[in-house]
């Protein structure tokens, strides 16, 4: 692909990528997403309440 | 004794269909009006298409579940509806045609449309597999055929050829960028996976203004002490696997080995492939509607792309004054207040994405996606509102507007349970409100995304999970949509 086209583009440290699949981190991260998951689902539930 | 028919058996039918069931008394019937056989967890028809599941995986035979829940099956598809009945009776039915023809009468008291979208590959010259030269991941079998054409691209690659991939969209109007999206990204972690990642070629081709547009508007991202939009990461994540892009196009025609698009700017171009995977804009099923009388009244009830009208603000009026309370909250019909609409097959008021035409007039512009959680939080919105109007309610009492829900949403980037990676992002709302929220439209504390192997996890939970909960097995209901 166009080397001048991904000059500009922002691109990941070397530790953002390892960070990644770094199991440690990436089992806090499992509960961190779900949780913030589970904040929309609750409050999209509050959305679709009666009217 | 009430009759609720359900048109459709995908993520909104399903989920409806399930929880009327659930709610009503005995009896009061429900019916499901399907063309296909099976259910099909569409979200994970990438993983088909690149050769790590077998259709089987992602579907099962609708007959038992519906058999074991009291849920009526008609294996047929829905052609014309009579919402006043006819001159022989005043009672509404749907008109049903099965596979082999033959017609017949179902009737309802109350009627959900959710009969999703028809594949428009007859839109572009050329695109679709099975008369054009295209590939498609959007059914079970498509996506099939796309990993047996991929194991053969392999196998070139393995003899030492370079081969040149193209996935994307094949009009300026689709929606569902966010599926051909994860399908690049497996598709590159799947060449890298089979040690011929060196010899292939991959560009991304959109209808997006920019990238991570995905049809709603893109969103911002609080990262690092900035507000950054999703196109900055969606490029990053491309050029650190070496997928080129190309945006702001329209495919017009798809030749064997060779796109031709327009793009924004008027100018026309082509693009040489190997292996494209192209998906098609939609429309609605193309039901027809009639009055007692037998006058054709399909305008009073659809637009014309085919999607029915519901209870939104369709009057057109520029991008500018748009609103959030434009969007349809209880998709309800406003000529028929026992018919509605949830899913795909409601109409949406107007896109999300800021519109864009070409100098020669082309839309180049993704259409709004409303597939997987917000589809299913509006079935069962419709489902509970008609379950309340049986027992006496005189309006929909439900509401579940994709102006005020959120969404979550895992896109697999790489399926592998130390090594896969996918993009875990959530929204809040849907539908940008700039009332509530004046800079972005959303709320910046709960709209976010990242990328890893945790998302990677998820994403194979909610495959099992909501699997098990369109199975309608113990415990189903307690899984959210």
């Amino acid at each position: 692909m166009d080397d001048e086209k991904t000059r500009y583009v922002t691109k990941p440290t070397r530790f953002t990528v390892f960070l990644r699949t770094f199991l440690p981190w990436q089992l806090w991260r499992f509960a961190a997403i779900n949780l913030k998951m589970i904040d929309i689902i609750r409050r999209s539930r509050k959305a679709e309440s009666t009217d | 004794m009430s009759r609720v028919v359900v048109l459709g058996a995908g993520i909104a039918g399903h989920t409806a269909a399930a929880f009327a069931r659930r709610w009503l008394g005995r009896g009061d019937t429900v019916t499901v009006v399907s063309p296909r056989p099976d259910y099909n967890w569409v979200p994970s028809n990438i993983w088909v298409g690149v050769g790590l599941m077998k259709p089987a995986k992602v579907t099962f035979p609708l007959a038992p579940v519906y058999e074991r829940a009291g849920i009526e099956f008609v294996q047929a598809a829905a052609r014309e509806l009579h919402p006043e009945g006819d001159s022989d009776a005043p009672s509404p039915y749907v008109i049903a045609e099965s596979a082999d023809g033959t017609r017949s009468k179902v009737r309802y008291d109350f009627l959900i449309n959710a009969t999703g979208p028809a594949l428009r590959f007859d839109k572009t010259e050329g695109l679709g597999p099975e008369s054009g030269n295209s590939l498609s991941v959007c059914l079970p079998q498509h996506a099939a055929q796309a990993a047996a054409a991929l194991d053969e691209e392999v196998e070139r690659m393995r003899r030492g050829e370079k081969r040149r991939f193209l996935v994307g969209v094949g009009h300026g109007t689709c929606t569902c960028e966010g599926a051909a999206f994860e399908y690049i990204v497996n598709l590159e972690f799947e060449l890298r996976h089979r040690g011929v990642r060196d010899r292939a070629e991959i560009t991304w081709i959109t209808n997006e203004y920019e990238l991570g547009d995905f049809g709603m508007g893109g969103m911002h991202l609080k990262r690092a002490g900035y507000v950054t939009p999703s196109s900055i990461f969606n490029a990053s994540l491309f050029a650190e696997r070496r997928i080129d892009w190309i945006t702001r196009a329209h495919v017009h025609k798809v030749e064997p080995g060779r796109v031709l698009y327009e793009t924004l700017d008027g100018a026309e171009r082509e693009h040489e492939f190997d292996f494209a995977m192209l998906l098609p804009p939609f429309s609605g099923v193309g039901l027809k509607v009639f009055a007692r009388d037998g006058a054709e009244i399909t305008d009073r009830l659809f637009l014309p792309n085919e999607f029915m009208r519901v209870d939104a603000d369709y009057a057109p009026k520029p991008y500018e004054e748009w609103r959030a309370s434009d969007w349809p909250r209880t998709y309800q019909s406003p000529e028929y207040g026992n018919v509605f609409a949830a899913g795909i097959a409601f109409a949406p008021p107007h896109a999300i994405s800021i519109p864009h035409k070409s100098p020669k007039g082309t839309v180049i512009a993704p259409a709004p996606p409303r597939t997987g959680m917000p589809s299913a939080a509006i079935g069962k919105a419709v489902a509970r509102s008609i379950v309340d109007m049986i027992g006496g309610a005189r309006t929909p009492t439900h509401t579940a507007s994709m102006a005020e829900m959120g969404a979550a949403c895992v896109a697999s980037a790489g399926a592998n349970p130390l090594t896969g990676t996918a993009a875990s992002m959530t929204v809040f709302p849907i539908v940008p409100d700039y009332e509530r929220y004046p800079d972005y439209g959303r709320d910046l504390d709960r709209t976010f995304g990242e990328i890893g192997l945790a998302g990677h996890w998820i994403k194979i939970m909610l495959h099992h999970l909501f699997l098990h909960k369109a199975r309608l097995r113990p415990g189903w209901r307690l899984i959210p949509e």
